[in-house]
């Protein structure tokens, strides 16, 4: 039974296209030589195709259309004119933009240390008084019998001259004192404590008055025993506070760290720092788009360190960075790239703490190195910034740090780095 | 501070520090679009993958604007604004299954959009008037005679025809694409070019 006419007609098409079956292209094949009326429509088919397939060749863009476009995605036009070369090399604009930025962010941050330096330095710190008064009821009042009195730590700042320091300090004498008189020489740069009714105060002792000084029966008694000399004890505020401080802690045998505004320190049994740092990329080299959604956990690292010295600490650090990099594996010809936004890393790290900056606010600046292992490749950090003791052992640091990544890309060693700003919080066990 | 840092940035220009010769040395001819797809993915190899991209599709996907959309303006635009579309969406970290069968998605979406707002009417085959047929015509004018005579086909034919010859896709695809079965891609096109042949018979005669 022959087939419909359409059919035919659609199997010539299926043919031309490739898409007929074998069954169909026999029918087809069959009929051809046997009807004129299929083999002109099937070289009519075929002029079609040929037509089509030239109208098809002939259709590209223009190459105009091409650079438009081009241009429109931000890519170098091909047949566009050279691009004078700038005059700046790219990685000396780079680092001047990074410069800049850092610089800018240390003048803020030292204009701010400025202003609240400036506060600090008013005379009636509340701060600053507490620190004096707690400096001299431990050294003051509690002085070991062995000290020399001389050479007490206090702020050049506070002058006995100020009526509500010296009231503070009258007040805290007279009352470790029993309310017995107690005067304070003004304007002499002179703080005599205790000068009670009796003129030899051991006299107080010897005849069991209760005057409930500490530290005075031991003086008392030695004196006594060992006829050691009696004096009033007399205390002159020195103006180089840091030193004396140091060398008075020294000669006690405190190791403690007296840059802290409030009472001095306890010393530290273990010698460990325990930091907690969080991290602000600014800059990634080579800069790719794609951030990653949650930044704040991103970036975090924990530190712990042996403090070796006053300035130096050494230790293990480890966390999680926004570094970007491309896990690359080949698989015959085809690249898988899975993009990594999160960079799992330990290692070693060394900090180097200077001296304070200033006798009023103990702002004390870093530099620190890291090097360490992840599972791309090797990390190295580099960072320097400030760090300021706010309380009793507790430590916060600002500061800007230089971290870089060694992976492989198909065979290829490849750097990425990574800038940007670090904040910290340590504690000191 | 981190937008000042950022602020000086911008004024100075961003930059890559790193110049690396294996870049230029990475033949992107021997991979396959998907992997190459994801190197745009890459800052470095951004701009050089997306060319590479551009040039394997670029042809037919320029012929298969031109030949859905008759305006050459309008074709061209939509042309543009496909590429552009795949590059985003390498840069915004998007998977994709196949590059051709994006680029004609947007492209599709693109189109139907355009002739939405321009409301495009089909013209009755029998009332047109395609002009004198009683001499030879160049080929430049045949090109423009197929394109008038595609307008003529109904949408489903149209397409059907233009993503297989022009943009080289198989029946298969086209049937994926259009969400039918392929027996109607079958039908589709085996119409489509029996009545092209109808319009354009006059003046293939002379060829």
């Amino acid at each position: 039974m022959p087939l419909p006419e359409s059919n035919i007609k659609d199997i010539i098409y299926l043919y031309i296209d490739g898409q007929a079956t074998d069954a169909e292209s026999k029918v087809l094949f069959d009929m051809l030589p046997s009807d004129p009326s299929i083999k002109e429509e099937f070289d009519s088919a075929m002029k079609l195709d040929k037509a089509i397939t030239y109208d098809k060749e002939i259709l590209t863009p223009t190459p105009e259309l091409t650079d438009k476009l081009f241009q429109k995605a931000g890519f170098a036009v091909p047949n566009a004119r050279p691009v004078p070369a700038p005059i700046f090399g790219e990685a000396v604009k780079n680092i001047i933009s990074n410069v800049a930025a850092g610089v800018v962010a240390l003048s803020i941050l030292y204009s701010g240390y400025n202003f609240f330096n400036q506060i600090h330095r008013n005379a009636d710190s509340i701060k600053s008084q507490k620190y004096q008064s707690e400096v001299i009821e431990k050294y003051l009042i509690n002085k070991p019998h062995n000290a020399k009195s001389t050479d007490i730590p206090v702020a050049s700042s506070i002058k006995t001259e100020d009526n509500k320091f010296t009231t503070f300090i009258k007040n805290k004498i007279t009352k470790q004192n029993n309310g017995r008189n107690t005067n304070i020489n003004k304007g002499t740069n002179i703080i005599t404590d205790y000068k009670d009714d009796y003129s030899n105060p051991l006299l107080d002792d010897v005849a069991g008055a209760d005057n409930n000084i500490p530290g005075n029966n031991d003086l008392a008694e030695n004196s006594q025993n060992n006829n050691l000399p009696v004096e009033n004890n007399t205390y002159k505020i020195d103006n180089s506070f840091m030193n004396t401080a140091y060398n008075l802690n020294y000669k006690l045998g405190i190791n403690t760290d007296l840059y802290s505004p409030l009472a001095a320190k306890k010393p530290s049994d273990l010698n460990l720092i325990i930091e907690l740092r969080g991290m602000q990329s600014t800059n990634f080299y080579p800069n790719r788009p794609i951030q990653t959604s949650n930044e704040f956990s991103n970036n975090f690292l924990a530190a712990v360190r042996y403090q070796i010295s006053y300035n130096q600490s050494m230790g293990i650090v480890g966390g999680v960075e926004d570094l970007q990099m491309y896990e690359v594996v080949q698989e015959g010809k085809k690249f898988k790239f899975d993009l990594n936004s999160s960079l799992y890393w330990v290692g070693m790290n060394y900090k180097y703490i200077f001296n304070p900056i200033s006798d009023i606010l103990p702002i004390r600046p870093y530099a620190e190195t890291a090097i360490g292992g992840s599972k791309f490749g090797p990390v190295t950090k580099l960072a320097a910034g400030i760090s300021y003791d706010f309380m009793n052992n507790f430590t916060i640091g600002l500061g800007y740090e230089f971290t870089s990544l060694m992976y492989t890309e198909i065979s290829t060693y490849r750097f990425t780095h990574k800038s940007g700003f670090n904040y910290s919080i340590s504690y000191k066990l | 501070m981190i937008y000042l840092n950022k602020a000086i940035n911008n004024t100075i220009g961003k930059i890559s520090l790193k110049t690396d010769k294996n870049i230029e040395n990475l033949n992107l001819k021997k991979i396959d679009d998907i992997s190459v797809y994801g190197l745009v993915q890459n800052s470095e190899y951004e701009e050089r993958a997306f060319k590479e991209l551009y040039y394997r599709y670029s042809n037919k996907l320029f012929a298969y604007c031109r030949r859905i959309i008759s305006d050459i303006s309008a074709a061209e635009d939509i042309f543009q604004e496909a590429f552009i579309a795949l590059l985003n969406n390498a840069k915004a970290g998007k998977k994709i299954t196949s590059v051709p069968a994006y680029l004609i998605a947007v492209t599709r979406n693109l189109s139907l959009n355009y002739k939405r707002n321009h409301n495009k009417q089909f013209i009755d085959i029998d009332s047109l008037e395609l002009g004198n047929y009683d001499k030879m015509y160049e080929d430049k004018e045949i090109s423009e005679l197929i394109n008038r005579a595609l307008e003529l086909l109904p949408e489903n034919y149209r397409e059907a025809i233009v993503l297989y010859n022009y943009m080289g896709i198989s029946y298969e695809e086209i049937a994926e694409i259009k969400n039918c079965s392929i027996n109607n891609i079958k039908t589709w096109i085996s119409r489509g070019k029996q009545k092209l042949k109808e319009i354009l018979q006059p003046y293939f005669e002379y060829k």
